[in-house]
Order: structure tokens, then C-alpha cells, then sequence
């Protein structure tokens, strides 16, 4: 789904951290500021040239200071011995240093995922599971012939990931003859629709109630396009829900216009997911320009003065190699709109090197060409706009 | 309410009288159908206050509705001293009982049900007999030392990979229910009947085991397998984390699927209920044969295992008079046939089990090809959010003016005004719904799921011969749906000769009277039934009809 999820969410390192997290029931303040008070109140007796007798009424006070923690009844018993613990072994400042400590409360979650760390490289694959790769059944027919834990499994799993692939098989399921199959599956899709729905409709709601940031903007729109891409919009509603990823996505660059090649990334994922190549090509091309003459390697170059991150630069480059090939695809070959919902339909080709299309480096010139079309060899190619007839809308 | 013993104890888990659907109708049914026996009606529900007023008006050949929980009403979370008081009196606790002089017998059997697998009848029976001793106490389970035990086996020899922390909770969310149920006191009847296997059919055959009464069993949809497709998309069950796995994507690789030994720890535990009750069951009732195949495949002795369909009545006033526009028509028994537009009705609950969705996708699909006049008609309370999202889908659509939502209505009042009736369903038994509708000659368009195929194309050969009364379609699949109507709207002479066999075919398999006649035997056999009984008002409530739709 979105790389961007993928990024910080499933591939952080767990790091040992310390997880402070605001304690839930109030912390009664009269024990502590008793406490500090009656330790105060030594300490001011110890200035001076201090007789022997002050000296024991001031330790006196000190231990005095312990009764408001130790008699609170607000405080379960371990918390009186800390606190305790703490006003006796730190004069004045044990008792707020106590407050503090009591006040926060880990929940034991000592290990938790640390949002800063890098992606923990993959491992390479053990023995043993090389050899269950071996072995393993593809897993179509693994859903047919596993048994029923297996099944499941499996199917828990493809909803788990619920990309294209994991829809596309799925739906592949549903005509099964086993009818326990069918309707696992069916389920299954009937789920992530469900969630799917579920979130967009929170994320229009909270873009409904105020004025929109780009974060929220980006994450709908991303939404809207992973579940088109995945298989799970409703086909008879491609073309509204396009609209408004659409809209969201202009949202998101008016908030923050620095943010233009991640927005154009997930524009151009859009346009290709509803068959609009073309759409796709312009969206990318507003961030960057291809330079280079015909027969070489382009190099995309950013439009404007913002700095475009390595990572997006290569997605953009991917994207762009695939809106170039689905421009080029000849009628027959090209798909109804209905095609993105098709199990059929393969999954996206982002983030494959399409060696083919690289090798045709004068299509990726289209600024070159001035959108009129290019000679490849003998084949004279029309321009992106006039290759395919797409029957879904015009965005 | 009088307070006599009852025949007939009808033990239900979660559905009459406080649910409407096709099963508490069912059991609506019997009750109104024997005005000779008095039943009482036990229905084991979640926790207290899980459901609102009874739907149904209890008959008055009912002399008892006992309820039992699973669960008891959560309590808030406590704090400061209240906590630390608690925390006395578990430690207190744990030295009691762990006093006792012999080892509990209710444990031992739990201890053989989740360990020891499928076991003959005897073995079962022995176990019942363990569980129908009620001698531990839920502390004894929840601070014990020999529930601790049977824990910690049960994590070396059936969960070795499953955190330890995680079953500890499992371990008590299985077994408290259960201990909850035991400790409930024996309704006295002269027979009890259960409606399904699961924490009733337990329940069930520890009364019948302690009371020497006999049971019969009847399941609608089968429990285990129910209860199975929940666990395997249930997320209050943890999986470790996507990067648990070292980075290789285990978790999500399809080619080394992770089946979850919780999971398996749960479906294990529901059919281990199940085996128990069809081993104490003397009888055991099921609606089709399809359901028949799966009960013996987990466990149920073939021998006692008879198929009893639904039935229904037929109206007398069968809508049998003319034909439209159809030459071919032939002279007699002809079912009137409405003008465009086709009238569509969608009956049942509006829950997702329904799949309300994939309908509303056929009708929209259809409606590009035909003229539809939809209507979805049941209640639509249960489950708000999904009605909401079916409801905001016809409104995307651009629909509402061919799809109505028009709530529940009385079943005499609905399928006069409908041509045919969908059903979309992932799930189902055997629908009465396709029922009323052939009594009515009304064909049927339903998923493939329960015995809905063997209702629309015959169960046996000749039943086949009647000729199909519908559509067969698969689940989830919005575009068979619509193909299916598009044939019934633009062929009347297909609709009417397709309602006509449905009418024949409940005529001939599905007659609410043998259906009933089956019922009384059984009830008769199992030593219930007292002529003496004075019941008024039975069948004045039959013939008004308490549920609706």
C-alpha cells in the first residue's frame, strides 16, 4: 500500500526506550507539599550557628515529614513506601521528586517502537525457511488443498496485506468450489472494504469540521488511492472517489506547497490506478522536468528551487515509467476502467525497473516532443492524450 | 408466569426472544406449534443488559424464561485503596484454595477436553460427568494452583509459541463462562432440547447428565464452523507484531502461513463443546443434508442424526389465478404476474452477516438493464453502523428512489406485493424467508451457503424434478445477482414457472405441519407431553402472529 506507512510504521526498530505515559487517577497534592514544608522548616532551622538541640528538632522535622506521605489514604501502600522512601533519603526535594515519579507510570512498556530509528534491514532467510519456500504450495493452491487452520491462515494473512495481489486472490477464491473458502474469502473482502470505508468516512469528517491540514488531506487521498489500487473502491463509484482523492490531494499542496513531489507521487499513483496515464505523466511532470536527448538516459531534474528527496525522486522516476508504458498501451490491449477492479488486472508496476522502457528513453522526453508524439525506430507513437480512449471521466 | 416444571426446557444462546431472526422465529414456532407441552425457555446471553426488551411475546404454553450469563456486568476499574484492598483479598485467596483435600473434577475435565482430543462417546460422557460435578469455584480458577497447572500444560503441549501472557488471559476468557454456566441451577423440565451445540448444547447436557432427563439437539447453522470463521478474523486475538519475524515477512507471506495457537486453542475449545453435546444428545436434528455431512465430520454419531426441514404454511389463498402477456401459460394454477417493474425484496436483519452490500451492488448493476422496484425489508437496529453504510451506498449510488428501506413488517404483509426475493447472505441455515416466499409463488435468488442450493434445485431426485425454484448464486458476487434478476424481469413465464415449483416444492418437502408432526414424535419419544395441560390462548396467538420481520 503506501510506501509512506511502510516506512515508519512496520519496518521501525524496536529500541529500548523509556515510555513515560501520564498517570490516569489524580495524584493527591496536600501529602507531598506537607512533606516539602516540614523539610523546609528544618532546613531553616540548620541555618545559623545551630545549637545541639535545634539540630535534633530539625532531624526530628525531617522525620516528621514523612507522616503526611506515609498516613495518606489516597496512596496504595507501595506508593507510601516510595514516597516515604523518598522524603527520607532526599531532604526538601524528595517529596516533589517523588510527586514526579509516582505521577507518570511506564505501564511496563519499557521496549517500544522508536519513531526516530531506522528501518531494521531484512535478514536473510534461514535454513529452514528457505526449505518451507522450497516446499511451499503456491499459495492459490495451497488455499484449495491446505487444510482448514492453513486456509485460514492464509487468508488472514492476504487481508493482513490487502494490496492488489492479496484482493486479486481473494477474488479468485470466491468462485471456488469449496463453499468454506468462498465465504472465508468473501468475508475477508467484505472486511477491508468495511475498514476502508470506515476510515475514509472519520478522515472526511474531520476534513469537514475544520480547516483542512496537509496531513489530513494527504492521508485521505492516499487512502482513497490504496483502496483503488488494491481492488476495494466500489466500482460504480471509480470516478467520484477519484474526484475527490483529486481534491484532497490539491488540498494538501495548497497547506504546504513544499511538500509538491510526495503530493505528485500520490496524484500520479491515482491517475494510473484509474487509467489515466496521461494525468499521471502531467501530475509528475508539474515537480519534475526530463532532461536529456533521445536515446539516452533522462535525468529528472526538480522544477522548482525545493529540494526533492532521493527516495521520491526514484518513485517519481518509477511512476513515471510506468504512466509512459500505460500511455503506449495499444487499444486492445487497453482495460475498461473496470479493469483496476478486475482480478485480473495486475498489481502495479511501481517500483519495478521497466528495463523496456528505460531502453526507450526518448518516451520519457515527453517535454521534449511537445506532447505531439515520437518516432521510436519506425513506429511513429501518438501523443500520451491521444493513445487511449479511457471511458471512466476526464479528471 | 406460572411456575409449573415444563416438558420441554428449549435451551437458546443469544437469540429468543431478545433477537429477532430466523432462528428465534423458529423456535417461536414450536412453542406455538405444541399448545399441548409447556416450555420453559433458558437463553444464555453474553453479560447482562446485552439486550433490550424480548421480541417476541412469550406464548403462554411458556412457564419459564430463565436467563444465565456468560459474562457479569464490567465492573469499573478500581482505584487507590480499593485496589490495594483487592489485592488482599486475592492473596488471601490463594491460600484458600489451595487448601482443598481432593483435586477438582471439573478441572480434570477441562484438562482432558483441551488436551486429550476427540474421544469415543463414553469418553465424553465421562467428561460431562466431570463438568456436571460444578466442584471448582471460579476463584479456585482464577487464583488456584492446579488451574495454574492445567494452564501451563496447556501452554507446553498446545501453545509453546503463543506468549504466555496472552493465553494466561485466553485462558480465563474460555473457561469463566463456563464456570459461570455449571454453577447455574437445573431448570427442571421432562426433557431438555437444545437449539444449537456451543455454551447452550453444554449447558444442555450437564443438566440432562445430572438430571437423567433426556436431550435432543437441533442446529440451525452449525456452531463450531460459525464460531471458527469469527476466530480466524477476530483482532482481540494478538498475532505478534509484522516485525517479529526477523524481518523476512513471515507474518505476511502467504507461502509460510502463521496459523495462531490461540486460535487454535479457541475453535478447539468450541468444538470440544460440541462434541459433548451430540454425545448426550439423543437425538439430533438438523435441517439439510449438507449440515448433516458436516455434523458427522465433527464428531456427531451418524445414527442419531435426522434431517427435520423448516416448514412453513400454506396460504389458502394461494395467488394462483392468471397470467400476463404469456401465450404459453398453461390453463390452471397460474401465479398473477406484476407488470414492470420487477418488485425485488430483500428480507432479514440488515447485518453484515447478510451482506446487504453485494444486493444493493446487484440492484444497482440491474437497474442499468431493467426496472427494479426494491425493497429491503427487516429491522435494521442491530447493527446501526452497517445500516448506516448500506443506506449511504444506495444514497452514492443515486438509487433512492429505487431502493427503499422500509424496516420490519408482519410476514403475511410482505411477499403480496413482491415478484421475487433475494437473499445475499454469507451465512445461513435454512432460510424460512425462501420459505414464505415459495408458499407465496415467489422464486428465489440466494448465495450459495447452508441448503440454499438443495431449496432452489432439490435436495434428492425428485425433488429435482419439480424443476429449480430460483437462483443459485456465488457469495459476494454482485454480478450473478443481477444477471439472475435481470432473466427473472425480462422472462415472466421463467418467473412464474420457477414460483410455481418453489409453491410445489413446499407443498411437498417443507410443510410447517410435518415439520411440527416431526417435532411431537420427538418430544413424544423423549417422554414429554401431558394431555391434562390446560393451554388457552395458543392458537389465537398463532393465528395473529407474534414476531414479525
Amino acid at each position: 500500500m503506501s510506501s509512506r506507512r511502510g516506512a515508519n510504521g512496520a519496518g521501525a526498530r524496536a529500541t529500548a526506550i523509556d515510555a513515560a505515559v501520564v498517570r490516569n487517577r489524580p495524584l493527591p497534592v496536600v501529602p507531598w507539599v506537607s512533606a516539602m514544608l516540614i523539610d523546609l522548616t528544618a532546613v531553616l532551622l540548620l541555618f545559623g550557628d545551630a545549637p545541639t538541640p535545634v539540630l535534633l528538632l530539625a532531624a526530628l522535622l525531617h522525620l516528621a515529614a514523612l507522616i503526611p506521605i506515609v498516613v495518606a489514604p489516597a496512596l496504595p501502600r507501595s506508593e507510601r513506601v516510595l514516597g516515604a522512601a523518598y522524603v527520607f533519603a532526599i531532604p526538601v526535594f524528595g517529596a516533589p521528586l517523588a510527586a514526579l515519579s509516582l505521577g507518570t507510570a511506564g505501564r511496563g512498556e519499557l521496549v517500544e517502537a522508536d519513531p526516530t530509528a531506522l528501518p531494521a534491514a531484512a535478514e536473510a532467510p534461514r535454513a529452514e525457511e528457505l526449505r518451507s519456500l522450497g516446499e511451499a504450495l503456491p499459495t492459490c493452491e495451497a488455499l484449495l488443498a491446505g487444510s482448514v487452520d492453513e486456509r485460514r491462515a492464509i487468508i488472514a494473512t492476504l487481508a493482513l496485506r490487502a494490496d492488489a495481489g492479496a484482493v486479486a486472490l481473494l477474488r479468485w477464491a470466491l468462485g471456488a468450489a469449496n463453499p468454506d473458502l468462498a465465504v472465508e474469502s468473501a468475508l475477508a473482502i467484505e472486511e477491508m472494504t468495511a475498514s476502508f470505508e470506515a476510515r475514509l468516512d472519520d478522515h472526511r469528517k474531520a476534513l469537514a469540521s475544520g480547516s483542512p491540514g496537509r496531513g489530513e488531506a494527504l492521508e485521505a487521498a492516499e487512502l482513497a488511492t490504496d483502496a483503488i489500487e488494491a481492488g476495494l473502491a466500489e466500482t460504480a463509484l471509480l470516478p467520484t472517489l477519484a474526484q475527490e482523492a483529486r481534491g484532497y490531494f490539491s488540498t494538501a499542496l495548497e497547506a504546504d506547497p513544499t511538500q509538491a513531489a510526495s503530493i505528485a507521487i500520490g496524484r500520479a499513483r491515482l491517475e494510473l490506478a484509474v487509467l489515466h496515464p496521461d494525468a499521471a505523466l502531467e501530475a509528475i511532470d508539474e515537480v519534475v522536468v526530463a532532461e536529456g536527448d533521445a536515446g539516452s538516459e533522462p535525468v529528472l531534474m526538480a522544477r522548482s528551487v525545493e529540494k526533492i528527496e532521493p527516495a521520491e525522486m526514484e518513485m517519481l522516476l518509477a511512476l513515471r515509467d510506468e504512466a509512459v508504458m500505460a500511455t503506449h498501451a495499444l487499444p486492445w490491449e487497453s482495460a475498461s476502467a473496470l479493469a483496476s477492479y478486475h482480478p485480473a488486472s495486475p498489481p502495479p508496476l511501481i517500483r519495478r525497473r521497466l528495463s523496456a522502457a528505460r531502453r526507450l528513453s526518448g518516451l520519457h522526453a515527453r517535454g521534449a516532443t511537445g506532447g505531439a508524439g515520437v518516432t521510436v525506430g519506425v513506429v511513429q507513437v501518438p501523443a500520451p492524450a491521444s493513445t487511449r480512449e479511457v471511458p471512466v471521466e476526464k479528471p | 408466569m406460572k411456575s409449573l416444571e415444563a416438558d420441554v426446557c428449549l435451551l437458546v444462546e443469544g437469540t429468543y426472544p431478545f433477537v429477532s431472526g430466523g432462528v428465534s422465529s423458529w423456535v417461536h414456532d414450536i412453542i406455538l406449534g405444541h399448545p399441548e407441552l409447556r416450555f420453559a425457555v433458558l437463553n444464555v446471553g453474553s453479560h447482562p443488559g446485552a439486550y433490550g426488551e424480548p421480541r417476541f411475546q412469550l406464548p403462554d404454553n411458556v412457564v419459564g424464561l430463565h436467563r444465565v450469563f456468560c459474562q457479569e456486568t464490567a465492573r469499573p476499574p478500581l482505584d487507590g485503596a480499593a485496589r490495594a484492598d483487592l489485592r488482599e483479598q486475592i492473596r488471601r485467596l490463594r491460600t484458600t484454595v489451595d487448601t482443598r483435600a481432593r483435586p477438582s473434577r471439573v478441572l480434570a475435565g477441562l484438562r482432558r477436553m483441551h488436551l486429550d482430543g476427540a474421544s469415543d462417546s463414553e469418553g465424553q460422557q465421562s467428561i460431562l460427568d466431570d463438568l456436571a460435578t460444578n466442584d471448582l469455584a471460579l476463584d479456585e480458577l482464577l487464583y488456584g494452583r492446579a488451574s495454574f497447572d492445567l494452564l501451563t500444560q496447556l501452554s507446553d503441549r498446545a501453545a509453546a509459541q503463543a506468549p504466555f501472557l496472552d493465553l494466561f488471559w485466553h485462558f480465563r476468557a474460555i473457561h469463566v463462562p463456563m464456570l459461570r454456566l455449571l454453577a447455574a441451577p437445573v431448570v427442571p423440565a421432562a426433557c431438555y432440547h437444545a437449539i444449537a451445540t456451543g455454551y447452550a448444547g453444554l449447558l444442555a447436557a450437564v443438566w440432562s447428565r445430572r438430571s437423567q432427563r433426556p436431550l435432543a439437539l437441533t442446529e440451525h447453522g452449525i456452531y463450531a464452523r460459525e464460531r471458527e470463521m469469527e476466530l480466524a478474523r477476530a483482532d482481540w486475538i494478538r498475532e505478534a507484531a509484522e516485525t517479529d519475524d526477523g524481518g523476512f515477512g513471515l507474518r505476511t507471506a502467504t507461502w509460510a502461513p502463521h496459523v495462531s495457537p490461540l486460535r487454535k486453542i479457541w475453535s478447539g475449545f468450541f468444538r470440544a463443546l460440541s462434541r459433548l453435546a451430540y454425545a448426550q444428545a439423543g437425538r439430533i436434528v438438523t435441517l439439510s443434508e449438507c449440515n448433516r455431512g458436516k455434523q458427522i465430520a465433527d464428531g456427531a454419531p451418524a445414527a442419531k442424526i435426522e434431517i427435520v426441514p423448516n416448514g412453513v404454511d400454506l396460504p389458502d389463498d394461494a395467488p394462483v389465478r392468471e397470467a400476463v402477456n404469456d401465450n404459453d401459460a398453461p390453463d390452471e394454477g397460474l401465479i398473477e404476474l406484476h407488470p414492470a417493474p420487477l418488485r425485488v425484496g430483500f428480507v432479514g436483519r440488515v447485518v453484515p452477516i447478510k451482506d446487504l452490500i453485494t444486493f444493493i451492488r446487484a440492484c444497482d448493476l440491474a437497474l442499468h438493464s431493467v426496472d427494479l422496484q426494491v425493497r429491503v425489508i427487516g429491522p435494521m437496529d442491530e447493527d446501526a453502523a452497517y445500516a448506516t453504510r448500506c443506506r449511504d451506498l444506495v444514497a452514492r449510488l443515486g438509487r433512492g428512489a429505487k431502493i427503499a428501506f422500509v424496516g420490519p413488517m408482519p410476514p403475511a404483509a410482505i411477499y403480496g406485493d413482491l415478484d421475487v426475493v433475494v437473499l445475499t447472505s454469507f451465512s445461513e441455515g435454512q432460510p424460512l424467508v425462501i420459505l414464505e416466499a415459495y408458499a407465496r409463488g415467489v422464486p428465489a435468488i440466494a448465495s450459495d451457503v447452508g441448503a440454499c442450493r438443495e431449496m432452489i434445485e432439490g435436495r434428492d431426485a425428485a425433488d429435482r424434478e419439480l424443476g429449480p425454484s430460483g437462483f443459485v448464486t456465488r457469495v459476494a458476487t454482485p454480478k450473478e445477482t443481477a444477471a439472475a434478476l435481470v432473466r427473472l424481469a425480462s422472462d415472466p413465464t421463467l418467473r412464474r414457472r420457477m414460483g410455481e415449483s418453489g409453491r410445489r416444492r413446499v407443498a411437498a418437502y417443507y410443510q410447517r405441519r410435518d415439520m411440527l408432526a416431526s417435532y411431537r414424535a420427538l418430544y413424544a419419544a423423549m417422554g414429554a407431553g401431558d394431555p391434562s395441560i390446560e393451554v388457552r390462548g395458543v392458537m389465537q396467538q398463532r393465528q395473529r402472529g407474534a414476531g414479525t420481520l
